[in-house]
């Protein structure tokens, strides 16, 4: 049941997706065939071995054969272009877009333009030169490469269009059948895409990791890398999983740790909808979120969603299988609430 | 996983409860190894008493559905995949009954009659 997006907005997002391609894609692209054909012009006037890396005082202390240089250009340059992109693109699948969208082909260009910048500048203040090791300072291309990067990223940011589309699929509620005096409760849990959950748990294994190697090597910033390890590891298991209830309290989203919770009561209860979130394109990215449309989200996946028109504090969305029958119950509760039926209270077991 | 009461219908409670989860197993609502909600929360939501709760529970693990264990609450076992897969086999069986105007009682009592002997054919 996809309701299409209505004609203007179609257009608009060709519009928009036409201008990512262009700053996002081709540009860092044709960023990366220029730097290239300018270093390959070089090759045969620099030294060899070439100078590849600077230490923090801005003399050479890395050397590798002129023709890796261009190589590393292209693999970087190509490289980086398609991950993002493709970050970008696997978010707008289903004609969603956003703002992390048009963010993502702002930062390829931007990065895409200042390594080629650094590479290229470095690379050329070596010709001619008969050792590498006299090589001047890193720190004129450094400076070229972070003006180049926010200029691209400034003008590739300004010359997208801002639109947001969101979520392909929208579904209205329809109530579960309540008997005048039958009581229900829906129950689910919602939990992190376990490749989210990969990630988020390899980070929190690097951080502790980095800082049992800096007490191992006698270093000092221990205790700050330790209170960010655990800090990132609370985040997690405040974060991963929630048990999702539907009851005569209303809706209530409870993470696994009692913290962060979140409660809707019948009565704050507007509208009820199930509709399909795409964690990047309607809220930049997973967690608990905030809109930039103003939807307030737990999101743990991509898919099927919970979404809730709140009297006050806008629309709250959980992703949690099942949401129709969830959506459901919560009408019919509401429904009920609103008729003044309270079901008889009290146990008759 | 959606549990349903209903006072004024005949069966009680602890019955209805578990009736409730079996439904949602059969539908895949909740599979093996997922827990069922607390007994607590169940029981808060749908105002009953807790040892209500516990005895459909109680029934749910004398049936094999789920497993009780201490500190992890009632899981739902292997067997669960079987009810699913049975699942689209009762529901033809009842609309069969129903059209012909055999009221779900006696399909029930039929189904509990059957002669495991018998052969299907």
């Amino acid at each position: 049941m996809t309701v299409s997006p209505p004609e203007n907005d179609r257009k608009r997002l060709t519009r928009a997706r036409r201008a990512f391609v262009w700053f996002g894609i081709v540009l860092p692209l044709a960023m990366t065939v220029a730097a290239v054909a300018i270093q390959l012009w070089l090759l045969p006037r620099v030294p060899d071995p070439v100078a590849v890396h600077w230490a923090v005082s801005g003399a050479p202390d890395g050397f590798a054969a002129p023709w890796t240089v261009p190589a590393l250009s292209a693999g970087l340059g190509i490289g980086m272009t398609l991950v993002l992109s493709a970050f970008a693109l696997l978010g707008s699948r289903e004609g969603e877009w956003g703002a992390t969208i048009r963010f993502l082909g702002s930062l390829a260009p931007a990065v895409v333009g200042a390594v080629m910048v650094v590479i290229t500048g470095t690379y050329a203040a070596q010709v001619d030169l008969p050792v590498a090791t006299q090589s001047a300072g890193i720190f004129g291309p450094l400076v070229w490469s972070g003006a180049t990067g926010i200029v691209v990223g400034v003008v590739a940011w300004v010359s997208q269009p801002r639109l947001t589309v969101s979520g392909g699929t929208v579904r209205p509620a329809t109530p579960v059948l309540l008997g005048p005096g039958e009581r229900a409760v829906w129950v689910r849990t919602a939990s992190l895409a376990s490749g989210g959950m990969a990630v988020l748990v390899g980070a929190a294994v690097l951080l502790f990791a980095l800082a049992a190697l800096d007490i191992a090597t006698a270093g000092s910033a221990w205790p700050i890398l330790l209170i960010v390890a655990v800090v990132v590891t609370a985040a997690i298991l405040a974060t991963m999983l929630f048990r999702v209830r539907v009851d005569h309290d209303g809706l209530s989203v409870t993470s696994l740790l009692g913290v962060p919770r979140f409660r809707v009561s019948l009565d704050q209860v507007v509208e009820v909808k199930v509709v399909t979130i795409n964690p990047m394109a309607d809220f930049g990215g997973w967690g608990l979120r905030k809109a930039l449309d103003g939807r307030t989200g737990v999101v743990l996946r991509r898919g099927e969603a919970l979404e809730v028109e709140r009297a006050r504090g806008g629309a709250f969305v959980v992703t949690v299988d099942d949401a129709s029958t969830a959506a459901g119950l919560l009408l019919a509760l509401r429904e009920r609430g609103e008729r003044g039926e309270g079901g008889d209270h009290g146990d008759a077991a | 996983m959606l549990i349903r009461i209903d006072p004024s219908r005949g069966a009680a409670l602890w019955e209805q409860v578990a009736a409730s989860v079996r439904t949602a197993i059969a539908a895949g609502k909740i599979r093996s190894g997922e827990r069922l909600p607390s007994a607590r929360e169940v029981a808060g939501s749908l105002d009953l008493n807790l040892h209500t709760v516990l005895r459909a529970y109680q029934e749910l693990r004398d049936e094999g559905l789920v497993d009780m264990r201490r500190g992890r609450g009632a899981v739902v076992t292997e067997a669960a995949d079987g009810l699913r897969r049975l699942r689209d086999d009762v529901v033809a069986l009842a609309s069969r009954a129903r059209s012909l105007g055999l009221a779900p009682d006696v399909l029930a009592s039929l189904l509990a009659d059957v002669d495991p002997e018998e052969d299907p054919s």
